[in-house]
């Protein structure tokens, strides 16, 4: 019975089609915002958007830490090439 | 003050503008492509040269995705002169685990972060393909368009290995009780 009332709105099943490109800010202004709308109104699909967010927040949690010392050779090195552009 | 004062200063304001700002991420980069901190180093600093001698062909647009593909083709070269048989495999690189014991060793002298060995396990019942997209767009925080361009693959495989690549990731962590369960 769940499943077949699962997605059962043509709107429900546009929006999980673009739904991880939402999430990724990867669709045009005016898709985003047909999408904004109907999470607005929709409780199943805004949980599975939800889910998705914490899924992505989990990952984006195994990013390492920058290593401030190496980015501060980086910088300086920039600044040695600006500033001797000969060697560019 | 010289026409060529004046291109070095235009330089140094488009290198400032554009390229200063992704200089974690280029090294974050060249980290995994490299897992060496002081390689990777230096294969930012050839990078630097080769987008300082481009930069005023550059036209603007994407320039991470521009940097990117210079220290990703850098990358290619150096491992081509190094050994000449071995081939420079973006999937295997991008899709090497992060290690659950606390180290991602990609950065060992960086990082003190714990990864949550829960999540781990997840990402190690992708496929690598799957896994190399998953570390660029959702670990590394890469555009579709940028993370092509370090597979050197097309935006649209990029955008349907990660749609099933966080598919089986939500089922694993669902199972595993670290996301929720939707409403079905």
């Amino acid at each position: 019975m769940t499943m077949l009332l699962r997605w059962r709105r043509p709107t429900c099943h546009r929006v999980m089609q673009v739904l991880q490109q939402f999430l990724d800010g990867e669709l045009g202004s005016e898709d985003a915002e047909f999408v904004r709308a109907h999470l607005a109104e929709c409780d199943r699909c805004n949980v599975e958007a939800e889910i998705y967010d914490e899924v992505m927040r989990s990952l984006a949690a195994l990013r390492p830490e920058p290593d401030r010392a190496a980015l501060a050779r980086l910088e300086a090195e920039v600044e040695r090439l600006l500033s001797d552009p000969g060697t560019g | 003050m010289s026409g060529a004062d004046a291109v070095d200063r235009d330089r140094e304001a488009l290198f400032r503008r554009y390229v200063m700002p992704e200089l974690q991420l280029m090294y974050a980069m060249a980290m995994r492509m490299t897992r060496d901190p002081h390689d990777a180093e230096d294969l930012v600093q050839d990078t630097l040269l080769r987008a300082h001698r481009a930069i005023d062909r550059f036209d603007g647009r994407h320039p991470r995705a521009w940097l990117l593909t210079i220290l990703r083709n850098t990358q290619i070269n150096r491992v081509r002169k190094r050994s000449p048989v071995l081939a420079f495999d973006p999937e295997a690189l991008f899709g090497r685990l992060p290690e659950a014991d606390g180290r991602d060793t990609v950065a060992e002298d960086a990082l003190d972060r714990i990864a949550d060995p829960v999540v781990v396990s997840a990402l190690a019942g992708l496929s690598e393909s799957h896994r190399a997209v998953v570390t660029l767009v959702d670990i590394e925080d890469l555009s579709y368009k940028e993370a092509a361009e370090m597979l050197d693959v097309p935006i649209g495989t990029v955008m349907s290995r990660l749609h099933r690549a966080r598919a089986k990731l939500r089922r694993s962590l669902e199972k595993s009780g670290h996301v929720r369960r939707g409403l079905g």
